[in-house]
């Protein structure tokens, strides 16, 4: 469709058009308001004073007249912009005003809701005034036409993401901003929506808008439910629905399934399954929001929905035939009433739970579930649903089964979409569009073990207050990056100098901390730039390797100095001796169960960010070894509990030392590779090859040569000096001592670690017997004299 | 661009689709008005027992002071269900009669409206002559 097609549709809405003229709505909205504010104070001068009158009454039927008018006129407007017709009527006011003008992108931009959509992106006033002045690229109405259009009708996104295709000016200038093409039509549509919507909400005279008053009298149709008043709650009352805010929108399709299951005439009754439980009482939550505003199909009208407290309704009786009769005059009392669904939320945990009681609640529910007078929704995990419903063939066969999904980032961004309108009202800010998707995406990838929609919320009003404390009003994308950073302490968004320069010398500083591993040293820290970059994949960990190498090689100090450089502290690290989880049960201890949470699962979720290191990953069981295989692989796993545990803040470290018999052997006319290695680990089944191949990296850490042990005992030295410094004694260090240490500490099979072993049991030993014998006081300056095989302190004065 | 010039527009307007509308939504009010005091559902369970409250009737046949105590039981609750009923109904029917003859003069008010706007621009500049003369 070409201009002039669009063109012919401006008669479509003339009058609209002509009214915009000779009044602006701006100035209609000023006027309405004056000639009220007018009579009003006429009307009560009128009734105050005494003289006057009929001046009075002149004035006041002048203004009243004034007001109807404008209240008339806009009657009209309303009408027309609210009429279904082929084009957008607010592309048709772009296109009326564009008679005389070379450049379709400038009317666009000088037109409000083109503005308030660069707004949106972050442009500035002055931003947007720059731009058309240096606009080289004119988009004429000769060569303009709607594309990607597959229908008759044009919309004001198709209008403007249409000029984006025409005009490379603007699409260069959205993209020095972030802006891709994609981002600019989505903005286009949040505020396309969002103008329709705040006018559709001015009309609360549309049936539709007045059915959502409830109404009175039809309660007295129904009957009292005296007992679920006891053992439970109108879904107004539950958590899901306090928190629910504008999330209802979301579930549309779901509450269309529960609706269209609920209106059968038998066996009304669902079991809502989702991955993550949380989002079956969202749905149900959703229903019962939809009943209250009278928006659902006739056969749900006027329902209840009770939540069943079910650990009140079983921790109230110690007896089974206590519990069975009042769960049972519970569920007919609720049946009689002729209006209630009632919902169990997570089902397999209630019968679990009665199970301790001695009673079987499927055979209680059996009955009601048969008739017609009550509708019963059901919740349950999926991993629950698996492992204790879906064998019940007798109970499942009441149930109509309906999964859903957990919404994407698309949908996410919309809903926090009309969030940010209702928090830029409250609080006074101004979102981005740049910055709301990157609150989404960082809910995805920082966040992740809770809904992704809840913590977009939690995102949105945590971010406000730091933008109010320093007197600002807009919120970019640098704002979210900034307050995730101080949540997670991972960097993000721009890379500052002082950044840039400490990652530049990333390498360097390893170094410092890791002697000899040069090839391990460059493949982490290239794989760290890769992540800080935003490069790397955001649906896994931040990094994953698996270093090989024998014993005191500076695989664990590899990992100690990441934790240190990249997250800034070295307790960041959390270890796990994994030949702790060798056997069948492994799996169970580290993720939990329904009843205990896993150690794993619970170190994880406490640190949140952080280096994970495995230490001797090769004798963790096969079950552990899937576990990472997934992690890896996506990022997360699920608990005991069938809980999201989000892996996707850390870097994975695996180590093993498996394969350093080979190492030994080698020599310089014959080194080992890592590739001889790796086969040998593969062949010998010590790890399965997928495994291997889900890491990053396998890095080969190889054995210390003396030189590099002569740089390793200096390290050591000075780390046994810095502790005495801080006790008030000086360590001086001599070439005799760090000659013994390297003789002493050179061990093939344990590398560096028999050095560390020499100093503590040599050095530190000699040392604390003289603080205790009172030979060595705070003050004192010492150092080591090497006589044979003997180490002895000598005191300088 | 004056404002005279939207006249001819918003006459051919408010004669044609704007009636139509203000026709609508006037109706519109009296459909919530049915819907706000449930007059449908309330007709339809105008003799069933107040809130359900119901005795059950005892397993025995011959147990007649039992059947008797019940029927009467049952008997109070719908003669309840129905002055209830019926004090909304009645009240729905005042209001809706009232909300009737209101939507019709609103109805005749849109009409003239125009003229009625003339009048009061007439009326007015009439006080306000009167004032200075």
């Amino acid at each position: 469709m070409n201009y002039t097609d669009l063109y012919k549709h401006i008669r479509d809405v003339e009058p609209a058009l002509v009214l915009d003229k000779a009044l602006s709505p701006e100035a209609r909205r000023i006027l309405r308001k004056t000639f009220f504010i007018l009579l009003v104070i006429v009307l009560i001068a009128d009734l105050l004073v005494t003289q006057y009158t009929m001046q009075f009454r002149g004035a006041l039927l002048l203004l009243l007249c004034g007001l109807i008018t404008m209240h008339a006129l806009e009657a009209m407007y309303r009408s027309y912009y609210f009429n279904k017709i082929q084009i957008d009527i607010r592309v048709l006011k772009i296109l009326d005003t564009i008679k005389g003008k070379k450049d379709m992108t400038a009317v666009f931009l000088a037109h409000e809701m083109g503005q308030y959509v660069m707004f949106r992106l972050g442009f500035s006033p002055r931003e947007i005034a720059d731009f058309l002045k240096s606009k080289k690229d004119i988009v004429t109405v000769q060569e303009f036409e709607i594309v990607e259009n597959d229908d008759d009708e044009v919309t004001f996104t198709e209008f403007g993401f249409s000029l984006l295709h025409f005009d490379s000016d603007l699409l260069h200038a959205l993209r020095k901003k972030g802006v891709t093409a994609a981002d600019f039509k989505q903005t286009l549509e949040w505020v396309s929506r969002m103008d329709r919507k705040v006018r559709e909400q001015e009309r609360w005279w549309l049936l539709e808008n007045l059915l959502r008053i409830p109404s009175i009298g039809k309660n007295l149709s129904f009957g009292q439910v005296y007992h679920l008043d006891r053992y439970g709650h109108l879904i107004m009352n539950d958590s899901s629905y306090v928190q629910l805010g504008e999330k209802w929108r979301i579930y549309g399709s779901s509450v269309s399934k529960l609706e269209s299951v609920l209106s059968k005439a038998v066996g009304a009754n669902i079991l809502l399954t989702a991955k993550e439980s949380y989002i079956c009482m969202d749905a149900v939550a959703s229903l019962g929001k939809e009943i209250l505003q009278g928006t659902v199909l006739p056969s749900v009208e006027n329902k209840r929905i009770y939540v069943l407290d079910a650990n009140t309704l079983i921790s109230s009786y110690e007896e089974k035939t206590e519990f069975e009769t009042t769960f049972q005059t519970v569920l007919l009392q609720a049946a009689s009433a002729g209006n209630v669904i009632l919902v169990i939320p997570n089902l397999p945990d209630f019968v679990e739970n009665t199970h301790s009681l001695g009673t079987d609640v499927k055979d209680l529910l059996a009955e009601v579930l048969r008739s017609s007078n009550l509708q019963v929704i059901a919740t349950s995990s999926e991993h629950s649903y698996h492992e204790v419903l879906e064998t019940d063939l007798d109970l499942m066969s009441n149930f109509e089964k309906v999964h859903l999904d957990e919404f994407d980032e698309f949908q996410a961004i919309s809903l926090l979409e009309d969030e940010v309108l209702y928090a830029e009202s409250r609080e006074g800010v101004f979102f981005t569009y740049q910055a709301v998707k990157r609150i989404v995406e960082s809910a995805d990838r920082y966040f992740s073990d809770t809904s992704l929609s809840d913590k977009c919320v939690d995102i949105l009003y945590e971010v406000i207050p730091a933008i109010k404390k320093r007197g600002g009003t807009v919120v970019t994308q640098a704002d979210v990056d900034e307050l995730v950073t101080s949540k997670t302490g991972i960097s993000l968004g721009k890379i500052s100098k002082d950044e840039s320069s400490k990652l530049s010398h990333l390498k360097e500083e390893m170094r410092k901390r890791v002697v000899g591993q040069e090839l391990a040293i460059d493949a982490v820290c290239d794989a760290m730039l890769r992540a800080r970059a935003g490069l790397a994949n955001p649906k896994r960990p931040l990094g994953s390797f698996m270093f090989i190498g024998p014993t005191g090689v500076g695989k664990t100090e590899t990992a100690k100095a990441l934790a240190a450089l990249f997250f800034g502290n070295e307790e960041t690290m959390l270890r796990s001796d994994m030949s702790e989880y060798s056997d069948s049960e492994s799996v169970g201890r580290m993720i939990g169960d329904s009843n205990r949470a896993g150690i794993f699962a619970s170190k994880v979720r406490e640190v949140g960010h952080g280096v994970l290191l495995l230490d001797e990953f090769e004798k963790a069981s096969p079950e552990v070894h899937d576990l990472f295989l997934q992690i890896i692989d996506e990022g997360f796993f699920t608990d005991g509990r069938g809980e999201r545990v989000n892996m996707r803040n850390f870097i994975i470290i695996a180590t093993s030392n498996a394969g350093s018999d080979i190492l030994y052997t080698q020599s310089a006319q014959n080194p080992v590779s890592k590739q001889q290695i790796i086969d040998h680990i593969i062949g010998r089944h010590i790890l399965r090859t997928e495994l291997l191949n889900r890491f990053d990296d396998v890095i080969l850490f190889d054995s210390l040569k003396s030189e590099q042990l002569g740089k390793i005992a200096h390290l050591m030295f000075e780390k046994l000096a810095k502790r005495l410094d801080q006790r008030g004694i000086t360590l001086r260090e001599s070439p005799s001592l760090i000659t013994y240490l390297i003789q002493a500490g050179n061990n093939p099979k344990f590398g560096a670690r028999e050095m560390n072993r020499v100093i503590v049991k040599e050095l530190e030993s000699k040392i604390a017997q003289s603080l205790v014998l009172g030979d060595l006081f705070e003050g004192d300056t010492i150092a080591f004299t090497v006589s044979g095989n003997n180490l002895e302190i000598q005191k300088y004065s | 661009m004056n404002l005279f010039m939207v006249v001819p527009y918003y006459l051919a307007w408010h004669y044609s689709r704007g009636l139509a509308q203000w026709t609508r939504n006037l109706f519109n009010f009296l459909s919530f008005e049915f819907h706000f005091f449930s007059v449908t559902e309330l007709l339809r369970t105008l003799f069933a027992p107040f809130q359900r409250l119901k005795e059950r009737y005892g397993s025995n046949p011959m147990d007649v002071e039992a059947i008797l105590s019940s029927l009467l039981v049952n008997l109070i609750m719908r003669v309840v269900g129905l002055v209830v009923r019926s004090v909304i109904l009645i009240i729905a029917a005042l209001v809706i009669t009232v909300s009737f003859v209101l939507v019709l003069a609103l109805l005749l008010l849109w009409i003239l409206l125009p003229l009625v706007l003339v009048g009061l621009i007439v009326l007015g500049i009439g006080y306000l002559i009167t004032f200075k003369s």
